[in-house]
């Protein structure tokens, strides 16, 4: 068996495969996140032929546990989330459309959740981009000199004692360079839009639909929905919102200047 | 979509968050989001527990003032709406 140690927004997992070109796949996507610690999430991937299958993803409880299903994957998942059966193709990119999956049930024991959005920090202080596909998450990457970059797809937002922090993630869009491990406070929240926009905060519940319509998440739950609203809810009434069109900025950084 | 002598209630597939003077409903099953204001959110307050359509209407033209003709028409467009959002449920009492 072959196996990788992976730290993601503070859960740390073991990956294990008897196929070594697939975990060679997997160090290298997630060699931002390669940890020497074992994790105690365990997740043993056997594999199956590719079929080229684009089903939808179906999240299901059961008695013990849940049933991840479609696009290739066959996963069991423990009640604890800690032991997972994955059975996928030998790729990568199956695996992390996997991960997303169940990062999205596991951040929410936690009261995080992932969203739809661009990440960056500087100084210790987090900065959120959300808007859905082709919104300009990846172009907000692009114009982020010496800033870090958290992801240009989806973060984690995690409420802690009232304060909200922003979580990297190895789950990216179009962008291919590093990211920074880590997790900042959340200083200020921005909607890329492609219209023009005026620099006033956004109402509450302006912010509260706009972050829930960006949350990323499979598992149709009423009980997991009030958690997302939950956490929303506070997220908008704490941290200012903006509209943002990235188009009309050169650069990112001087919002950080701002925060 | 008729609910005379009908109990309608909130969809068991339905969360919601009041929001400023608003309630956001999110219907679990198709994960779409429904702003409910004004008249609309007090509705949504009354479903708390179910009821039938006339005890809805005999609150709202108290509350808001208006006969109970207007009061009838605009129940019954908003739970049409609700019911096509499928985030109420309705049932024989």
């Amino acid at each position: 068996m072959n196996d990788i140690y992976l730290d993601i927004c503070g859960h740390k997992l073991s990956v294990c495969s008897e196929d070594e070109g697939f975990i060679a796949e997997l160090k290298d996507k997630y060699r931002n996140f390669i940890s020497k610690l074992e994790g105690d999430i365990n997740i043993l991937v056997a594999h199956k032929p590719f079929k080229d299958e684009d089903s939808d993803i179906v999240v299901q409880k059961e008695a013990k546990g849940y049933v991840i299903t479609g696009n290739e994957i066959e996963a069991r998942v423990d009640d604890s989330l800690g032991k997972i059966k994955l059975k996928i193709p030998a790729n990568a990119g199956t695996f992390d459309c996997f991960l997303r999956i169940f990062y999205s049930l596991l951040l929410l024991e936690d009261d995080a959740f992932l969203i739809h959005a661009a990440g960056l920090a500087k100084a210790g202080r987090g900065v959120l981009f959300t808007g859905p596909s082709e919104s300009g998450k990846t172009t907000t990457v692009s114009r982020a000199e010496g800033l870090d970059i958290l992801s240009d797809e989806l973060v984690a937002i995690k409420e802690d004692d009232g304060q909200f922090y922003l979580f990297s993630t190895p789950f990216h869009g179009e962008y291919r360079g590093d990211v920074a491990c880590k997790c900042v406070p959340l200083q200020k929240i921005y909607f890329l839009t492609k219209k023009v926009v005026e620099q006033k905060p956004l109402k509450i519940l302006e912010v509260f639909v706009g972050l829930l319509e960006n949350t990323f998440f499979f598992y149709r739950n009423k009980q997991a929905d009030k958690k997302i609203l939950e956490l929303c809810h506070k997220l908008s009434k704490k941290v200012d919102a903006y509209h943002m069109n990235i188009l009309a900025e050169r650069s990112v950084g001087r919002l950080f200047n701002e925060v | 979509m008729k609910f005379e002598n009908m109990l309608i209630g909130r969809s068991d597939q339905a969360a919601w968050q009041e929001v400023e003077e608003n309630v956001v409903v999110v219907n679990s099953n198709t994960r779409k989001v429904h702003i409910l204001s004004g008249i609309g959110g007090r509705i949504w307050q009354i479903l708390e527990h179910p009821r039938q359509q006339t005890d809805i209407v005999n609150v709202i033209m108290q509350e808001y003032d208006v006969a109970r003709e207007q009061a009838e028409n605009d129940v019954d467009s908003f739970l049409q709406e609700l019911a096509q959002k499928e985030i109420i449920k309705i049932k024989d009492e």
